[in-house]
C-alpha cells in the first residue's frame, strides 16, 4: 500500500469529523411543557438551528410538568397553556409571555361519520363528559343532528391523564356552558373525571381515539389534522354552527386584550358570529433572574427570533401567532429586565 | 403502659377525624408545592392558606388531605376585563379550643383572587372533608 493510499482513509476521517463538528450546534437551549404547541415548537426549533446554529430541545410533557421544571430551574424555558396570574408569577420570579394561540377541538371515532357532519352544543358536550349522555343515539345528540342516523353505540370518553393546559382550557369551556360541570368539577389541569379513560398528551388522546370505536376526546386542532381524526362542529356562544379552522379560532383570538401584567387570557365561549368556542393560549415562561448568563441570553434571542420570524410557520401549522407590534415591543422591554446573578441586564 | 399514659397527659391528643388518610405535607411555599406536583392553578391558594393558618386565632394547625389537589374546585369569571378566581379546597384543621382533647376537623377553604392579586382566604367548618 502506497503512502497516499494509507493517508486517504485518515483524510476522509478528518473531513468527516470536520463536517460533524460543523453540523453540531454551537450551543443548546432546553425547554419543556405543553404538548399543545409542540408541532410549532419543533418547527421553530428546526428553523432556528438551521439559521442560527443553536439547538433548541423542546420536550412536550404537559403544561403542569413544564411549570414544575421551570420552577425547579432545570430548563431554560417552559411553555404552558395553564396561564399563571401575576400573583403566581411573582412568587417564583417568573415572566410569562403569550406565544401562540390555537383551537382545541372535540374529536370522535364514529363509523360512517366524517368531519363536520356531527354538531353539538356545549351543554350536550358537557353532559357527555359528565357521563349523562352515554350513547351516540341519545335523544340530546339526535335532536341536534336530525339528518344523521346515529348508531346505538356506547360513548367512550377519553381525557388527559397528565396535568394538562389543554384540559385546563377544555374544562374552562365546559364550566362556562354547563352549570353542573362548573359546580361539580370546575376548571382543572388535572381532575377526577366522572367517566372515561385516560391518555397522556395530545398525541396520546389522538392515538386512543383513533383506536377506540365510539370514543370522543379533545385535542389541539393540529393533532386532529395530523391523525386524520373526525372533528365535530359546535354551536357557539351566539348560537351559530361553527367548524374548527384557523379562521374561526382567529375570530375568538381577536377578542384578546392585553392589559393584565401576566398577559393571561381566557378565550373560551366568547361571542362572535363565527367564533370557535375553545381557543387556548400557550405562554412561554422564563425566569427574571438567571445564574447562567449565556443560557439566558440564548433563550431571549430565541424568543426574539420567534416573534420576528415565526409567524408564517405558525399559521401554516394552524396556530395563531402573536404579531401585534406594540405588544412585541412591550415584551422586548420586559426582556431587558432579565438579569444575571450579578444583577446585570442579560440583553444589552 | 405507664409511659403511654404519661405521654398522653403531657401532650394534647391528636385524633384523625374519621380515620381519613392524610399527607404530611410540609411544603409551604409556591416553589416547593409546584415541584412536588400540585396543580399549578391551585398553588397560590394553598400558599395563601398556609399563611392564613399560621396567624389564625381560631386554629392551631392545618394539614392538607391526600385528596386535596384532585378535589379542588376552581371557578373563574371575567366581567369587563376584571378576572375573579374562586378556589375551594378541603383540608383538616385543629380548632383552638380550651378542651384537653384536640382533634383534626374537616374545613373548607375558599380563596378569592381578584385581578391577579393575592388570594383572600375564608375558612369554614365542613361537615365532611372529601
Amino acid at each position: 500500500m502506497g503512502y497516499f493510499s494509507r493517508l486517504f482513509p485518515a483524510a476522509v476521517l478528518l473531513l468527516l469529523m470536520g463536517a460533524v463538528s460543523f453540523a453540531h450546534a454551537d450551543s443548546e437551549i432546553d425547554g419543556v411543557g405543553a404538548t399543545f404547541p409542540m408541532p410549532i415548537m419543533q418547527s421553530w426549533a428546526e428553523a432556528y438551528q438551521s439559521q442560527k446554529n443553536i439547538k433548541v430541545n423542546y420536550l412536550g410533557i404537559g403544561s403542569a410538568e413544564g411549570i414544575k421544571r421551570i420552577t425547579a430551574r432545570t430548563v431554560d424555558f417552559a411553555v404552558t397553556d395553564i396561564g399563571l396570574t401575576q400573583s403566581e408569577l411573582s412568587q417564583d420570579d417568573l415572566m410569562q409571555f403569550p406565544l401562540v394561540a390555537g383551537g382545541i377541538t372535540p374529536v370522535i371515532h364514529l363509523p360512517g361519520i366524517s368531519s363536520g357532519q356531527l354538531r353539538l352544543t356545549g351543554s350536550v358536550l358537557a353532559d357527555i363528559f359528565l357521563g349523562k349522555v352515554a350513547y351516540w343515539d341519545d335523544v340530546a345528540i339526535q335532536n341536534l343532528n336530525a339528518t344523521i342516523s346515529l348508531p346505538h353505540l356506547a360513548i367512550t370518553v377519553i381525557h388527559r391523564k397528565d396535568g394538562s393546559g389543554t384540559s385546563f382550557t377544555f374544562t374552562s369551556y365546559l364550566a362556562k356552558v354547563s352549570p353542573e360541570w362548573d359546580q361539580r368539577f370546575g376548571i382543572g389541569s388535572s381532575l377526577q373525571w366522572p367517566v372515561g379513560e385516560a391518555a397522556v398528551g395530545n398525541s396520546g388522546i389522538a392515538k386512543t381515539v383513533a383506536q377506540t370505536e365510539g370514543s370522543i376526546g379533545y385535542v389541539e386542532f393540529r393533532y386532529a389534522q395530523k391523525s386524520k381524526l373526525t372533528t365535530i362542529n359546535l354551536i357557539n356562544h351566539d348560537g351559530n354552527n361553527v367548524a374548527p379552522s384557523l379562521d374561526t379560532f382567529m375570530q375568538a383570538y381577536k377578542q384578546a386584550h392585553w392589559h393584565k401584567a401576566s398577559y393571561y387570557q381566557s378565550l373560551t365561549d366568547l361571542p362572535g358570529a363565527n367564533s370557535w368556542p375553545i381557543v387556548a393560549m400557550s405562554y412561554v415562561l422564563i425566569h427574571a433572574t438567571r445564574n447562567e448568563h449565556e443560557d439566558a441570553l440564548q433563550t431571549l434571542h430565541f424568543l426574539e427570533w420567534i416573534y420576528a420570524n415565526g409567524a408564517l410557520a405558525a399559521q401554516e401549522a394552524s396556530y395563531i401567532p402573536i404579531t401585534d407590534e406594540a405588544l412585541i415591543q412591550a415584551f422586548a422591554a420586559r426582556w431587558k429586565q432579565v438579569k444575571d446573578e450579578q444583577g446585570n441586564a442579560v440583553l444589552k | 403502659m405507664l409511659a403511654g399514659l404519661l405521654m398522653a397527659s403531657l401532650s394534647p391528643l391528636l385524633v384523625n377525624a374519621k380515620g381519613a388518610p392524610v399527607s404530611l405535607n410540609l411544603s409551604k411555599n409556591f416553589r416547593n408545592l409546584i415541584i412536588q406536583g400540585e396543580r399549578p392553578e391551585i398553588v397560590a391558594c394553598m400558599v395563601a392558606s398556609n399563611r392564613y393558618f399560621k396567624n389564625a386565632p381560631d386554629f392551631a394547625e392545618m394539614r392538607w388531605l391526600d385528596s386535596t389537589s384532585q378535589t379542588a374546585l376552581m371557578h373563574e369569571k371575567e366581567v369587563d376585563h376584571h378576572l375573579t378566581r374562586i378556589i375551594a379546597l378541603h383540608a383538616e384543621a385543629i380548632p383552638n379550643t380550651n378542651t384537653f382533647f384536640k382533634s383534626w376537623t374537616p374545613v373548607k377553604i375558599e380563596c378569592f383572587q381578584v385581578d391577579e392579586g393575592d388570594p383572600q382566604v375564608k375558612v369554614t367548618a365542613a361537615m365532611e372533608a372529601k
